[in-house]
């Protein structure tokens, strides 16, 4: 007698294979995981809480059209569902705006050889961020807030926060610079730069 | 390949901007990109800089805070989901591989186009407290894509090729850099269409041996691919790229439609 699924336990690739196979109680379980997650996002870049739902949707539906080849990649998922939902997002973002220029750089194809994500490491992983985003000046973390979940230009920023171009520069990469240091390197920085 | 020059740090801050903005989501200007480039070719600080940046990047969304969506979200997407035509579910194996415990968050890897257009993708991974073997695995895969990247558009013997769109694939378009002697190729394309289940883009190079294929690669949702590829054998000359579709896997020799067709020329820089 064959086994029933247990797709509640079965992690991100099991449950994409089955839902290439068409199996749409496959793609709940990943909604349920992610959808939260994945419309927080939407909605944080695009303040709307009709179009983040739809942006929602419509990402979880490309999954699962494209969920064939996705299976076969060995992708992470939440990477793709998070990257798909802030570009989509964004897009909408400057469309509104009047400012929609076509994204010169599209993200990633999935990664071979990719292992599961446990619901322990995001959480970890959403602490950590946290605690690096808090350690920046206010300055640098605007900047890259504005950049990164308003889609604004260093321009526009400049322009928002009314202080020359050159010193959006710094802040963004003095803040790029310490997040990367925080969080891939898993040191401290102990000086802060008030720029 | 070039060896790496000592730069001024003052070159690198330069870099660091652009590749800030660029993996913050601004799309660069074209001479940006060009400088960019031309800089990332040369330093391999800055290419390891472009990979931890976008890593970076890649976890900023963990930063919201999070709000549920409607209830009626879930029924809505799984009912539109049903309503497409799909393969009848096979049964899962039985349960013996539990949620993985890995805590490793594995980044796709971030394309660059230009106008005059160098794609340079990296593999990234994000090691999370005592995962770093995972980290230098990964980062030697990348190292590699690199190396190929930087081969193709910065060798001396360095030639590159539109592509222009075959009927097959009216509104696409790409680029090509081919270093022969290495031998390294880089092809960018978008706007191709959408791979059916079961096929793949495949890159042909044309020489006087023959047609060879130099790989394959897919499209993203957007229609666009990139891949660094690392034909078998060195290549005398190349006299036309094209790209065709094969089925999944890539063909010895090219059956499918030409989607895009090009003759490269040497770089008139070089």
């Amino acid at each position: 007698m064959a086994a029933t699924p247990d797709l509640a336990v079965a992690d991100d690739q099991t449950l994409l294979i089955q839902a290439s196979a068409g199996d749409t109680a496959a793609l709940g379980v990943l909604y349920d995981r992610y959808g939260r997650l994945v419309f927080s996002v939407a909605l944080r870049v695009t303040t709307n809480r009709e179009s983040a739902e739809e942006i929602t949707q419509d990402t979880f539906l490309r999954l699962w059209q494209q969920s064939t080849r996705y299976a076969s990649e060995r992708g992470s998922v939440v990477s793709w569902l998070l990257t798909i939902a802030h570009n989509r997002a964004i897009d909408e973002l400057r469309s509104r705006r009047g400012t929609s220029r076509r994204r010169e750089v599209e993200l990633p194809d999935f990664l071979p050889d990719q292992r599961g994500l446990d619901p322990t490491t995001l959480a970890q992983l959403r602490i950590d961020l946290q605690s690096a985003l808090a350690e920046l000046p206010q300055a640098q973390r605007e900047a890259i807030e504005l950049a990164f979940f308003d889609g604004l230009s260093r321009q526009e920023i400049a322009r928002k926060a009314a202080c020359p171009l050159p010193t959006i520069h710094t802040r963004l990469r003095l803040g790029m610079e310490k997040l990367r240091t925080i969080l891939l390197r898993g040191e401290r920085i102990d000086e802060r730069e008030g720029i | 390949m070039r060896t790496e020059q000592s730069l001024p740090e003052s070159a690198c801050d330069t870099c660091a901007v652009s590749l800030a903005a660029l993996t913050l989501g601004e799309p660069l200007a074209p001479d940006e990109q060009t400088r960019l480039l031309a800089h990332l070719a040369r330093c391999e600080r800055c290419r390891r800089r472009l990979d931890e940046y976008a890593t970076v990047a890649q976890l900023l969304p963990l930063a919201v805070p999070e709000v549920a969506p409607s209830p009626e979200l879930r029924a809505r997407i799984l009912a539109t989901a049903g309503g497409q035509t799909r393969a009848a579910p096979r049964p899962l194996a039985p349960r013996g591989t539990p949620w993985a415990g890995w805590r490793r968050l594995v980044q796709p890897a971030l394309g660059l186009a230009l106008a005059a257009l160098l794609a340079l993708g990296l593999n990234r991974e994000l090691a999370v407290r005592g995962l770093q073997a995972q980290i230098s695995a990964q980062q030697a895969q990348t190292q590699t894509n690199i190396g190929i990247v930087t081969a193709a558009f910065g060798n001396d013997d360095a030639i590159e090729a539109s592509l222009d769109p075959r009927p097959a694939a009216p509104a696409s378009s790409g680029r090509v850099f081919i270093s022969p002697g290495e031998p390294a190729v880089a092809v960018y394309a978008r706007d191709l269409p959408q791979l059916p289940e079961g096929q793949i883009y495949q890159v042909w190079l044309v020489t006087p041996a023959g047609t060879i294929s130099a790989g394959t690669f897919a499209v993203n949702p957007a229609g666009r691919g990139w891949r660094p590829l690392r034909p078998s054998e060195p290549l005398v000359s190349v006299e036309r790229v094209f790209v065709t579709m094969e089925p999944t896997g890539g063909s010895p020799q090219p059956t499918g439609p030409e989607q895009l067709s090009g003759t490269p020329v040497r770089d008139g820089g070089r």
